[in-house]
């Protein structure tokens, strides 16, 4: 996966990304036809690559639980957040303003 | 309810290249689906996910009441990624593990084609009515 943002910012255990708009267009391809957003899965690997910024070098090995409220329109600006707390992750994912995603990653 | 063997799974699904990851639904019945992956890969472990959320997505909405084809994913839960990349062929199965409410939480996981564990988890399909 190339590079998902456009801007990030770590600071400590937390960090901040803003996320290309050519990326999440490429991500919606598809999904679908005249009705385009973010699969969810692909949420999910915006909130881990933003995660293991913050939690580098581990990765993420297991999705403890992520719940979407919205759909997420490639067109929108997308903002992930993530906090570093031992082995899991707490992130967030908002679309326009809106909460959209939520998710604890567990790190290896 | 069955569905017949060797059905291709665009024939059932509204996602289009290159978001359709699955190919020949191999075996569909009111307790499973199992179906080959589109293609060799490569498979980030996301693109197996969201493979799996499809065959999830397809098994529930062939199913007699179930969420329909305009579905949507409305949790991931427990999914371990046993594999953060794969290259070659792949097989999903989802199965049901419980209906809350509207919701129906299906069993899936990925495997490779010499049969090795890829991810596995749990994955919540809710009518498609969200804004």
């Amino acid at each position: 996966m190339s590079d998902p943002f456009a801007r990030v910012a770590i600071e400590g255990d937390t960090g901040r990304g803003v996320v290309r708009r050519e990326h999440a267009v490429a991500l919606a391809a598809g999904h679908f036809p005249g009705d385009p957003f973010l699969p969810g899965a692909y949420l999910v690997e915006l909130m881990a690559a933003l995660a293991e910024r913050v939690a580098a070098p581990a990765r993420v090995s297991a999705i403890v639980r992520c719940a979407f409220a919205r759909r997420v329109r490639p067109d929108t600006e997308i903002v992930v957040t993530a906090r570093a707390a031992g082995v899991l992750v707490e992130a967030r994912l908002e679309a326009g303003g809106e909460p959209a995603a939520r998710a604890t990653l567990r790190l290896a | 309810m069955s569905t017949p063997a060797n059905l291709r799974a665009e024939q059932l699904m509204r996602h289009r290249p290159p978001a359709l990851l699955l190919g020949t639904v191999v075996e569909s019945t009111t307790s499973g689906l199992a179906c080959e992956g589109i293609d060799d890969g490569p498979w980030r472990w996301a693109r197996l996910l969201e493979g799996a959320a499809q065959a999830a997505g397809l098994f529930s909405g062939l199913q007699p009441g179930g969420p329909g084809a305009a579905s949507v994913i409305a949790e991931y839960r427990d999914v371990a990624i046993h594999a953060g990349r794969h290259d070659g062929r792949v097989r999903f199965h989802a199965a049901l593990d419980r209906r809350i409410l509207g919701f129906w939480r299906c069993r899936v996981d990925a495997h490779s084609a010499d049969g090795r564990l890829l991810l596995s988890g749990l994955v919540a399909v809710a009518p498609g009515a969200q804004p």
